[in-house]
Formats: C-alpha cells, sequence, structure tokens
C-alpha cells in the first residue's frame, strides 16, 4: 500500500518534467510567429522618372507601417541634362518643404535639411542614374512623394500608401 | 451580291480603309521622336513658367540645355522627311531655341516685364512648331502646361491653339 503514493509521486514529477519539455518548443514557436507578425520585413520599391518628362512612373506605391524600405529611383531620361530626386514627405507638406527646398539651394539637394517633415530623400540624379534611399515606413496612411527641383514638384509627384 | 459575300466584302473594305488612315497617320518616318521632341519643347513652356510664376529666376537660363535637346531631337527626326517640310519646319524650331535664349537672358538680368514678354513669345514660337505635326504627335491636352497651352496652368480653353485648323485635318509634310 505504501508503493501506491511513491509510483504516483514518480508519474507526477515526470509530467512535470515532460510539460515544459513539450511545451517550450511551442512556446518557441509561437514567440516567432508573433515576433514575424510585428516586424516586416525589408521591401524593395522601385520607382523612375518617365524618360525625359517631368512624372514619376509609377505614381502610387505601397508599403507596410515599420517596414525596412529601399527605394531605388531611376533616372530613365536619356536626352535632357536635367536633374531629378524623390523626397517622401508629411502629408499636405509638398509645397512648404519644395518652396524650402529651392531655399536650401542646390548644394543640399533642393532638400531643406533637418526638417521632420521630410521622411526620406535621395539623392539629386542625372539622366540614366540611380540613387537608393532606405527608410523606415510611417504610420499607416497616404504620404506625398515629389521632386523637389524648383517648378518639377507640380508635375513629378505621386503617393505612398503605408498600410497597416 | 450574295447576301452572303456582303459581309466579308464590307469587312474587308473597313478593314483596307482603316489601314489606310493608319498609314497616313504614321507617314512621319520618325513619329516617336517627334512626339518626345514635341513634349520636351512642350514641357520646357510650363516649366519655366512655373519658375517664373515664383520668382525662381536663376534656374531659368538652365532650362536653355533642355530646349536644345529637344530642338536637337526634332531636327534629327525631321531628317528623312522631304526638303520643303525641313524648311519650313527646321526655322520653326530654331526660333523656339531663339526665344528661349531670349527668355533665358531677361532671367539672368531679373527684368520682369521682358520675362514675361520673352515666355510668351517662348510659348508661341513652340506651339507654332507643335502644329506643323499631326495631331496623334502633339503633346497631350493635359500635358500642354503654361502660356498658349490648354493643360493645368495654360491659359488655353481646353481645345486647339487658335489657328490650328479644324481637328482631324493637322497639317502634313508635303
Amino acid at each position: 500500500m505504501s508503493a501506491q503514493p511513491d509510483v504516483r509521486h514518480l508519474r507526477l514529477r515526470r509530467q512535470l518534467i515532460l510539460l515544459p519539455v513539450l511545451a517550450a518548443p511551442l512556446l518557441l514557436w509561437g514567440c516567432r510567429k508573433r515576433e514575424a507578425a510585428v516586424i516586416p520585413k525589408t521591401v524593395e520599391l522601385h520607382i523612375q522618372t518617365d524618360g525625359d518628362f517631368l512624372a514619376f512612373v509609377p505614381t502610387e506605391l505601397t508599403c507596410r507601417a515599420g517596414a525596412h524600405v529601399r527605394l531605388v529611383f531611376h533616372h530613365a531620361g536619356e536626352h535632357v541634362p536635367q536633374q531629378h530626386n524623390w523626397v517622401l514627405v508629411m502629408p499636405g507638406a509638398v509645397d512648404e518643404i519644395e518652396k524650402a527646398g529651392t531655399l536650401a539651394g542646390e548644394g543640399k539637394g533642393w532638400v531643406p535639411p533637418h526638417d521632420a517633415r521630410v521622411l526620406a530623400a535621395t539623392s539629386l540624379c542625372g539622366p540614366g542614374g540611380t540613387a537608393v534611399v532606405e527608410f523606415v515606413a510611417p504610420p499607416p496612411g497616404d504620404y506625398p512623394f515629389f521632386c523637389s527641383f524648383p517648378g518639377h514638384g507640380a508635375e513629378m509627384r505621386g503617393v505612398l500608401h503605408v498600410t497597416p | 451580291m450574295k447576301r452572303g459575300l456582303m459581309i466579308p466584302a464590307l469587312i474587308t473594305a473597313g478593314a483596307l480603309l482603316f489601314g489606310a488612315v493608319a498609314a497616313a497617320q504614321t507617314a512621319l518616318k520618325s513619329p516617336q521622336s517627334i512626339k518626345t521632341g514635341l513634349r520636351i519643347l512642350n514641357q520646357v513652356v510650363g516649366h519655366t513658367g512655373r519658375l517664373i510664376d515664383a520668382k525662381n529666376y536663376d534656374i531659368v537660363p538652365r532650362e536653355q540645355q533642355e530646349l536644345d535637346a529637344g530642338a536637337a531631337l526634332l531636327h534629327e527626326a525631321i531628317a528623312g522627311e522631304p526638303a520643303s517640310f525641313k524648311a519650313k519646319v527646321g526655322p520653326l524650331i530654331d526660333e523656339a531655341v531663339r526665344a528661349g535664349g531670349a527668355m533665358g537672358a531677361a532671367a539672368k538680368a531679373h527684368d520682369d516685364a521682358k520675362l514675361a514678354t520673352t515666355h510668351d513669345g517662348l510659348a508661341a514660337a513652340v506651339k507654332s512648331v507643335i502644329e506643323q505635326f499631326p495631331e496623334d504627335l502633339r503633346p497631350k491636352p493635359g500635358g500642354m502646361m503654361g502660356p498658349g497651352g490648354m493643360g493645368p496652368g495654360g491659359m488655353g480653353p481646353g481645345g486647339p491653339p487658335p489657328g490650328a485648323g479644324p481637328p482631324g485635318s493637322p497639317p502634313r509634310p508635303q
């Protein structure tokens, strides 16, 4: 009769040992899955000029909030020796940033330095050139982008759709 | 003619007519280059108009390079066209380049009044060039910027420029 509690005790101890052993991989897997959902992957976005014309192709881009974005901008012009860039700004800030960029001058790439409304900007690019900028996508919303070379922004603009 | 043959005959005639119209529209040897050249000239008019409006005079003279590039492309594109056409259009292209030079000089001098006049001169000169080409090669109305243009920012009503002739009957190279 006295052996009965020992066997039960042993079984209980074995179960207590097995439980974390079995649960650990599940727990780890669960954590990994949650981690993947929170931190989006790096995304590469491509955009270029419409040849020599004052337009971006495409005019709309999409990425997830918090994503690490690598944006590749290509100047697809062949004939006209003009420069372009790609500047992402806070909603409603295009006109003010364009003016501020003009005041900043060519030396600053026509982009106002240390302006929190500028979320990302490539360097200026000549025909055939490519520029890359990396940034973390802002919170969900529609963010305008444009070319800040004086006078180009009226035609060269588009929207980055940031999804949740 | 039997009824059974009538329909195929009509379809064939329609196809032939369509082919003839399409052939007439692509009569120029380098339509794509012409399209690009015209759009570049038109783009300069719009862009310089915006720069002048914003009193961004220092950039205006630089636009001459863009104008030169568009003009060079057009000269190259019409090189294979009949001599009479080149004799008519070539000087108009050169006039647009000269008008751009005058505007650049006015911008360097920061002469507001002269800048407005010379920009109007450039717009008129570019319009004269554009009008020499068939409708399907001209910049689209949405892209017609600046004074005399037909798009946003332009002063035109949205239709063809005065004196451009009735729609569908653009001037053709002789």
